[in-house]
């Protein structure tokens, strides 16, 4: 079985104007034949470096370096430009993040395949055809014969990726490296394609590194993990071994960064505060030490570079205090906690995590009946094309209430989210917003009533304003004056978001991602308003600032009691923050129902394929539970034609569901929208740790 | 600011140092001729209009172009009409730049109706020839020089209009507009408070070209005969008048000739560099600021 790696002493570095990054730092490792390797880390840690590396594509600013490359015991020159192109595709492949970008749009995917087979020469040419089908095949994709004939746009993003690992295949590597391959994917599908590529590593064809900044969705694939910080690796170890016995205190804080859907919600997430070390600096001591809650400010970490260290778990830590660290987990949790509490303690007495919502107060926010349809370009002979985003959403909103909607995309999340605060106009169905009088009315929306976080920090903050003016704009609208006289408020509002009067005068240009989605949390705050939707507010941010956002959000809301629509595709951050959940398929309300009931017990059998998608960070948990798969790649119709909509996905869909589109019953503490929701709820159970 | 002359000059090199090549090529050519057009009676050796010697004189030291039909100094002239040409033709890159870009974000921002109504009116401007609409509005309200900086402004604000939808278009989706949006911003705030601080990188690349091309325009129109009215001098009814003499004085048209492509050439250098220039950059706030701390 082909497929073992040996690298020593990598190092790579970046050119840029003025300076030298150190990208890779020296990394060395090696891997048995047939093994299944995560190569985990933020943004910045050199992961996908050392990914292109390993193929010998490095941009060209790059200057690299490596004392030995093996790969199935033979040296390879990573130099040698000509005999990588050799390999390239051959020996070691590569699967990328968007498959959209790397598949040829004018080419059948036929085409494709049939052209990485015929420049690797893997058989010959009567027998191309046959290997395009058992390759398509191999890599799970249904009715193989029509998707042959296709090209990349009419697949959906899953097929697209599947499509994608059939061409890196075609060479028969024995080595394959995934570079963030489902972070453009749904859940479900993401779930799916993490396991075809277990599956293929499994039945002995290959090595595969899968890199990844997501812990959770590495503990159901990989055997080893390695940890990478600032181009040095950290930590390698088992699967097990990582997640039970994380040696290095950087692992630590990832795996406490990610909300555990079925953990502890009481828990605050905890976050790795400050950012990655300069790069173009050579540091003496341990990269990690401005970050680390444990040699923070000792003089051994300070100055002198730790070397490997072999624990009893079987994990290589890079930490002067590897054994402690492991041992003392109980301790180090005490510890993070203050660390991290450290900002937020300033204004939040209680230790108490979870809020107690108190479900008899008000509605503010009342929606009937929502419909909302895009119209397309039209195009000659297909006619107008279009999309219903909403079709006949309901949804109650009380005072200081958190609810999560969740769903896939093209569920309607968004346009839900944008169509209450009067982004995108209603086709029909009501609005009711609670105005002066205290009752629900349908009017027009009162000025700074709801506010919106968006996803991305950088596009919605105006670059050319400073943090005074871009807080105080909603102000200034809505009560006039210049952005000077509100300079008291503005300065409380960066006080309350962690931030601190003197960024007042900067840039947006000046900050960081998370420092800016504080600013947007800021200036949604401004205007106290009664209602806040964060459309995936943390879904662009490094692991280490989601936490401390979600956190911020939580604490915030606490203090100023306002109501929170909290869109999200990620369950596991849903689970951690909302009160209530709303689960949308094709704009749709599928299931609603208490965060705890819809974890736990879920009765629409989408929401239940839904929750047994969403990684978890337990290998235990991974390895004894049973996924609930949609059924993938049907032709998706957008019309409603009075039956139920996900009857095309369902694995319990009936004739019933054909003609009769199920209802949801508001009234009800747990509503579900299906037939069947009596049998399909008894199916569902939470795995539980063996 | 003289006690620390040296310095500030050695920090003016270093700030010109950064700046893209084409930018400082384009403004190396531009500026002498923005003195001349200022201040003609300085450096021009004689009046345009006296009458100094014989007529087709070759270039010597007295008469560095030579001298014309009837023994004016080219030299002379040449330089008066830098004023003429250059007012007419920064004027109306101006208005143009101005009218252009005011219904161009409106339009591109607002969408729907309006934005369709002001971008057929474009379409049916953009379809007349430029210059034949332009020698049509001077022919109509005669051939002062304000009715030739409006004609010129006319004939070219749609085209800027065009281009300027495209920014307001795209700025329009931000989420600082829409952020404003839901704060109950009013058109008219997110226009100026929004979008158009963003979009003037790009329109001031924009408006660069539109001033060649006004240069170009003011000068084809006075090669007609519709710009300024001999004996007043400018470089296009100079070279027009050089097209008569083309074989007893060849270098007559030289001089004009070298003065439009100069100056159509250095804003297009101009206009390129800041291209490059805040593609590099992400803010223009950035390089303000940078100016300011000269």
């Amino acid at each position: 079985m082909p497929g073992n790696i040996s690298v020593v002493r990598l190092s790579v570095r970046y050119r840029v104007p003025g300076a030298e990054l150190n990208a890779v730092n020296n990394v060395s490792f090696s891997l048995p034949e047939g093994h299944r390797t995560a190569l985990v880390g933020e943004s910045g840690s050199g992961k996908s470096t050392l990914g292109l590396a390993l193929l010998g594509l490095l941009p060209g600013n790059s200057v690299s370096a490596v004392d030995e490359f093996a790969l199935d015991d033979t040296s390879i020159d990573l130099k040698d430009i000509k005999s990588m192109r050799s390999l390239r595709g051959r020996k070691i492949a590569m699967v990328f993040q968007d498959a959209k970008a790397s598949l040829d749009p004018v080419r059948t995917i036929r085409y494709q395949i049939a052209e990485a087979l015929r420049v690797h020469r893997v058989v010959e040419s009567k027998a191309i055809d046959d290997e395009v089908m058992s390759l398509l095949r191999k890599v799970e994709i249904p009715r193989v014969e029509l998707v042959a004939r296709q090209y990349p746009h009419e697949l959906s993003g899953g097929m697209r990726q599947r499509a994608m690992i059939a061409t890196a295949l075609a060479g028969r590597p024995s080595l394959l490296i995934a570079d963030e391959p489902t972070s453009a994917l749904d859940v479900t599908t993401q779930a799916t394609v993490i396991d075809l590529m277990r599956g293929l590593s499994e039945s002995g064809e290959m090595s595969t590194i899968l890199i990844t900044h997501d812990l959770a969705m590495v503990a159901s694939f990989a055997q080893t993990v390695i940890v990478m910080y600032a181009g040095n690796i950290v930590e390698i170890g088992s699967v097990d071994g990582i997640y039970k016995h994380p040696g290095h205190p950087y692992t630590q804080a990832l795996l406490d960064a990610i909300p555990n859907m079925w953990a502890d919600r009481k828990r605050e997430l905890t976050s790795i505060i400050g950012a990655l070390p300069d790069l173009s600096q050579k540091s003496r001591g341990c990269s990690f030490e401005p970050r680390c809650p444990f040699g923070k400010g000792l003089d051994i970490c300070k100055n002198k570079t730790p070397e490997m260290v072999i624990l009893n778990s079987g994990n290589q830590v890079a930490c002067h205090f590897a054994s402690e660290v492991a041992a003392g987990s109980a301790m180090k949790s005490q510890k993070w906690a203050q660390e991290s509490a450290g900002e937020a303690v300033r204004f939040v007495k209680s230790p108490d995590y979870a809020r107690s919502f108190d479900s008899n107060s008000e509605p503010i926010l009342r929606v009937a009946g929502l419909v909302k349809t895009f119209h397309g370009k039209s195009r000659a002979l297909s006619g107008r094309s279009r999309v219903v985003a909403l079709g006949g959403v309901e949804l109650t909103l009380r005072e200081g209430e958190s609810v999560g909607v969740v769903g896939e995309s093209g569920s309607g999340k968004t346009t839900l989210g944008r169509v209450i605060v009067g982004l995108e106009t209603k086709d029909s169905g009501t609005i009711l917003f609670r105005g002066d009088t205290g009752e629900l009315s349908e009017t027009k929306l009162p000025t700074g009533y709801a506010q919106f976080i968006f996803q991305d920090p950088g596009d919605s903050l105006n670059p050319l304003m400073t943090i005074e003016q871009i807080i105080s704009e909603p102000l200034v609208l809505r009560d006039g004056g210049r952005a000077k006289k509100y300079r008291d408020i503005v300065s409380q509002l960066l006080e309350d978001v962690g931030l601190g009067a003197p960024m007042a005068q900067r840039l947006p240009s000046e900050m960081s991602g998370g420092q800016r989605q504080r600013v947007a949390i800021a200036r949604a705050l401004s205007t106290s308003p009664k209602l806040i939707i964060a459309d995936e507010a943390v879904a662009s941010l490094d692991m280490s600032a989601r936490g401390q956002i979600l956190n911020l959000l939580s604490r915030l809301q606490r203090k100023n009691g306002f109501a929170y629509l909290f869109i999200s595709h990620d369950l596991s951050m849903v689970r951690h923050v909302c009160d209530r959940v709303v689960v949308m398929y094709r704009g749709r309300v599928m299931e609603t129902a208490s965060a705890e009931d819809i974890f736990f017990k879920p009765e629409h059998p989408y929401t239940q394929a839904l929750i047994s998608a969403v990684p978890v960070p337990d290998p235990d948990i991974e390895r004894h539970r049973k996924r609930l798969t949609p059924i993938q790649n049907i032709p998706l119709t957008n019309s409603s034609d009075g039956g139920c909509v996900y009857r095309m996905q369902c694995d319990l869909a009936r004739e019933e569901c054909v003609s009769v589109e199920p209802r949801i019953d508001l009234e009800e503490e747990h509503g579900t929208a299906c037939h069947f929701r009596g049998e399909s709820a008894v199916r569902f159970s939470v795995p539980v740790k063996i | 600011m003289s006690v620390d002359n040296s310095s500030s000059l050695k920090k003016i090199i270093r700030f010109a140092r950064l700046q893209p090549k084409p930018l400082l090529i384009g403004i190396a050519i531009l500026v002498p001729f923005l003195i001349v057009a200022m201040v003609p009676s300085l450096i021009a050796p004689h009046s345009p209009l006296a009458i100094m010697d014989v007529p087709f004189l070759p270039p010597s030291k007295t008469h560095l172009l030579g001298t014309d039909e009837i023994g004016r100094d080219l030299m002379s002239r040449v330089i008066y009409a830098a004023r003429a040409d250059i007012f007419v033709s920064l004027s109306a890159a101006l208005i143009a730049f101005i009218v252009g870009t005011i219904f161009g974000l409106f339009s591109g921002y607002v969408g729907g109706r309006i934005d369709t109504l002001i971008m057929r009116l474009v379409d049916v401007f953009l379809s007349f020839p430029t210059i034949i609409l332009a020698l049509f509005l001077i022919v109509i309200f005669g051939r002062s020089e304000w009715v030739q900086i409006c004609a010129i402004a006319l004939v070219m604000a749609p085209s800027m209009a065009r281009f300027s939808r495209g920014t307001g278009l795209v700025l329009r989706k931000r989420g600082y507009v829409e952020a404003s949006q839901i704060s109950g911003a009013s058109t008219v705030h997110i226009v100026r408070s929004h979008i158009l601080p963003n979009s003037m990188p790009t329109l001031l690349v924009a408006a660069s070209v539109l001033s060649a091309s006004a240069i170009l325009i003011a000068s084809s129109l006075s090669y007609l005969g519709l710009g300024a009215q001999p004996p007043d001098p400018s470089w296009g009814n100079m070279l027009r008048a050089s097209f008569s003499f083309v074989y007893q004085a060849p270098w007559y048209g030289v001089g004009p000739g070298i003065c439009v492509t100069s100056v159509a050439s250095a804003y297009v250098l101009i206009g390129e560099g800041l291209r490059r220039k805040f593609g590099r950059q992400r803010s223009i706030m950035s390089s303000a600021k940078s100016l300011a701390s000269l």
